[in-house]
């Protein structure tokens, strides 16, 4: 058996992580998710093979947590899908260098879908 | 503040020194007088000095500048000075007018202080028999020089008290603008994970087995796209008032997005069939989403309001310049005397026990084809059913000019 595809979601809403990590743990990834924004710098260590992060954590501010990640080496390759309710989600997460973005409230397909254009 | 004012006047008796001397007594009566015609206009003044509102100090202060602008006047009354005093008041009024902006005086207190000033000064010349020693044309000159000043005071003060409340209705749009922006931020957060939970529970339910909480699952979601519509309504709607209604436009096949809405509107209802009738395929130029935010407008008004009805009709046709989209119901229809209201914000349909709603909807959507330079219209009659249609410009592609604006549009919501 092939080893699960690992996603870290980031947001700090508790009830919204808990809600995609069930999402995507159905549809067989490997799910971690944090609360606090200022752990997905730590990301060097577990190297997921995509992170989910949300714009506003209270506090952290997730387009700098995606301009560091990308403009590290052991980092920039991790693909980062940006997700807020802000209505401006797509030009946020473009201009912070993220490779997507998913407008909250969003529909289950259309997480997978994002999702699996990053990792296989 | 009459050093201050002295700030502005050079020479402060050059005034004076310039006087002919047929206002000379005029002027000297001014300057020896201003405290008692200031305390005569203060009687007449109940705004702001002879009531309560204000503590003592502030009270004096307004009384220093009354006796100011007395002074002032009276080094005023030159007729061959007329520009460089009108200049001079115009610096005092906005000078006043900031005083009485900061201190929390109404528009009415700040300019009444001036307008029983000028009532004052004519009381005490008349009372001194003054008034009596002018000719005809002296008495003109002086009447026009104390009547300009005193005007240009008060136009002054009025001036800025309408800027400072044009600012202030900035402000609170501004504030308006952010709150609903926050606002709309928290109301989608428990939406989003309300769905992520509905629909997993729908496909685990479904995978299980258990297509009928399956199904009740999707009706939950589907409330949940409801709620979520309203909340965007919301934020469009204040949007609409503060022009900032985001536009993304550009060519798009007009049926093939009428085919997409129908066919999602058709999934939220049973008792309906949407029937098409649409012309040949017409490219044209807009905005995609919000257009297809107006098609599903009128849909679900039409499956709204025809609950007893179970036809609805969507047709498009146009020509080289024009396209027109109509949906037609058989419903609860609206009557002839509300047809004019129906684009206005808080306006329902139908009756208003029954029938719940926002009273958003046809407002955005008429605002929405208003921006595309388009117009919307209706026709219905009650208990027969309504029309909606809208006409929308349609612009040639394989233009020059056109598609330099297309580019430039881009850029900007870039």
């Amino acid at each position: 058996m092939t080893k699960k595809k690992e996603i870290l979601v980031a947001d700090d809403d508790p009830a919204i992580c808990e809600g995609i990590a069930m999402i995507l743990d159905d549809a067989g990834y490997a799910v971690t998710t944090t609360t606090d924004g200022r752990t997905v710098k730590d990301v060097q260590r577990h190297h997921p093979d995509l992170i989910i992060l949300d714009i506003w954590m209270s506090g952290v501010d997730g387009r700098d947590i995606c301009k560091q990640l990308k403009s590290k080496k052991q980092t920039k390759n991790i693909p980062i899908i940006m997700i807020s309710a802000n209505k401006d989600t797509e030009k946020i997460a473009k201009n912070a260098g993220a490779d997507g973005f998913i407008a909250k409230p969003f529909e289950m397909k259309e997480l997978l879908t994002t999702v699996g254009r990053y990792v296989l | 503040m009459k050093r201050q004012m002295n700030k502005n006047n050079p020479r402060p008796d050059s005034g004076k020194k310039s006087l002919p001397n047929k206002f000379s007594a005029i002027h000297n009566l001014l300057i020896q007088e201003a405290n008692a015609i200031q305390q005569l206009a203060t009687q007449q003044h109940k705004h702001f000095l002879g009531g309560k509102r204000f503590r003592n100090e502030l009270l004096n202060k307004y009384k220093q500048n009354h006796i100011a602008i007395v002074v002032e006047l009276a080094n005023n009354l030159a007729v061959g000075d007329i520009k460089r005093g009108t200049n001079l008041f115009k610096v005092l009024g906005s000078k006043l007018a900031k005083e009485s902006l900061h201190d929390g005086l109404t528009l009415e207190e700040a300019v009444d202080g001036t307008i029983f000033l000028k009532q004052a000064i004519w009381q005490k010349l008349r009372e001194k028999g003054l008034l009596d020693t002018l000719d005809v044309e002296d008495f003109y000159q002086f009447s026009f020089a104390i009547g300009t000043y005193c005007d240009v005071l008060v136009s002054k003060i009025a001036f800025a008290y309408h800027e400072n409340y044009i600012q202030t209705l900035k402000k609170q749009a501004q504030h308006k603008d952010e709150f609903m922006s926050v606002a709309t931020h928290e109301l989608k957060t428990p939406v989003t994970s309300l769905k992520a939970f509905a629909q997993v529970m729908q496909s685990r339910l479904a995978r299980a087995g258990d297509e009928k909480s399956a199904l009740q699952l999707s009706k939950m979601d589907a409330q949940l796209n409801k709620l979520t519509a309203l909340i965007g309504d919301l934020l469009d709607a204040t949007k609409i008032d503060t022009g900032k209604l985001e536009f993304h436009q550009g060519y798009f096949d007009f049926n093939e997005l009428v085919n997409e809405i129908v066919e999602e509107m058709q999934l939220t209802t049973e008792r309906h069939r949407i029937i098409k009738k649409l012309s040949a395929t017409k490219t044209i130029y807009g905005d995609r989403t919000r257009l297809g935010q107006v098609m599903v407008n009128l849909l679900s008004n039409a499956i709204k309001y025809s609950p007893h009805g179970d036809t609805i009709l969507v047709s498009t046709m146009g020509d080289k310049k024009y396209i027109t989209c109509c949906v037609q119901d058989y419903g609860i229809g609206i009557a002839k005397e509300n047809h004019s209201k129906i684009f206005e914000r808080f306006q329902r349909v139908g009756n208003q026990d029954t029938f719940g709603g926002l009273g958003l909807g046809l407002f955005i959507a008429s605002r929405i084809i208003q921006r595309h330079g388009g117009t919307m219209q209706v026709e219905s009659e009650k208990n027969k059913g309504s029309t909606f249609c809208f006409t929308l410009p349609v612009m040639k592609r394989n233009l020059k000019q056109q598609k330099n604006t297309l580019v430039k549009e881009e850029i900007k919501h870039d």
